[in-house]
């Protein structure tokens, strides 16, 4: 069991990095939250009756451990920007930076917000998102343009 | 940045690289950063307590005080570390159900209890050493003054833990506010 899951993980670990990079600001505390998932992704294995796709169960128990995980308010320097210039080589330089802007629009948003643009941004229909976050499908279309228009005032800042 | 460039940029990123071992290593609880902290503290503090425990009989002189004072005292320190134990495997399985929104409502709930729980063993341990402490002496004016110094400092720090349950409650709270919005 722990090398089907150990496979799994390792295969789609992405979804991780995205949730932990999007809910935490510092490199430390990205790397304890992305413990935190694994650590609880294991424990909900088990349970795991491939009735939905991995992807979809990953997504359900991320962001609800980044969203129950408590951590007090800090100023955070964020030393990916800061040195992105000096250790992404040229051809990567834009695609660093674009992400790091993304991320750094994402994180002002509110937890709940974060958990259904991800979900959007990752092409979940309405329906699923619905589903994964429990609120109805309805809401979830408003919520969604609501937050779309936020995000391009935050781009466009 | 537009919408759609935003939604290829979330796909595409998350690259980084964990191998197996390293994911491997993850599973384990003794990893796990919080846990690791709420463990290091359930240990000391339950050492120290424990340690109290075989011990105040000696230090403070227990036989020559009153019975109900002894029994309180026992039985809020044991209070103390059982709030310790429940708070651990309380962390340690945040999530409740299939949704977010039950998951986060139920976990709200347990925090809710947990912080009561908490809350009032923190004051009644601090009472219990108190009332232990004056339950035979004569109180003199300066003696009241110290007893009313100890008071103070014991409300004041019961605060404190209150006002650090909250703020994580308020947290959660906000969250499922916004998801019922």
């Amino acid at each position: 069991m722990k090398a089907e899951f150990l496979q799994i993980i390792e295969e789609n670990q992405g979804i991780i990095h995205k949730v932990s990079k999007m809910y935490r600001n510092s490199k430390e505390d990205q790397e304890d939250l992305f413990q935190e998932i694994v650590f609880q992704l294991w424990k909900a294995f088990p349970k795991f009756r491939q009735a939905s796709k991995v992807s979809t169960w990953m997504y359900r128990i991320a962001l609800n451990t980044a969203m129950a995980s408590y951590r007090k308010r800090s100023i955070s320097i964020d030393y990916d920007s800061q040195i992105s210039d000096q250790f992404h080589p040229t051809e990567n330089t834009e695609k660093s930076e674009n992400e790091e802007k993304m991320y750094e629009a994402l994180r002002r948003l509110t937890d709940s917000e974060k958990a259904i643009i991800s979900l959007f941004l990752e092409d979940y229909s309405y329906s699923e998102i619905a589903e994964i976050t429990g609120i109805t499908e309805n809401n979830v279309g408003v919520r969604i343009n609501r937050i779309k228009s936020k995000l391009k005032t935050i781009l466009n800042q | 940045m537009e919408l759609d460039e935003l939604k290829k940029n979330w796909q595409q990123s998350g690259e980084s690289y964990k191998s197996q071992t390293q994911l491997d290593r993850m599973t384990q609880i003794q990893q796990h950063p919080k846990l690791k902290r709420i463990r290091f503290r359930l240990i000391f503090e339950s050492i120290l307590l424990l340690a109290f425990v075989f011990t105040y009989n000696d230090i403070l002189d227990g036989a020559n005080k009153a019975l109900w004072a002894n029994i309180m005292l026992i039985g809020s320190t044991l209070v103390f570390i059982l709030s310790d134990v429940i708070g651990y495997f309380t962390f340690q399985n945040p999530i409740k159900s299939n949704n977010l929104k039950l998951s986060m409502k139920s976990f709200n709930r347990s925090l809710k209890k947990l912080s009561l729980f908490s809350v009032t063993s923190t004051f009644l341990f601090g009472a219990s050493l108190i009332l232990f402490m004056v339950s035979t002496i004569d109180l003199t004016q300066i003696k009241q003054l110290i007893l009313a110094g100890m008071l103070v400092t014991l409300i004041a720090l019961t605060y404190a833990s209150y006002k650090n349950w909250n703020l994580r409650i308020k947290a959660i709270q906000a969250t499922l506010k916004d998801l019922n919005d």
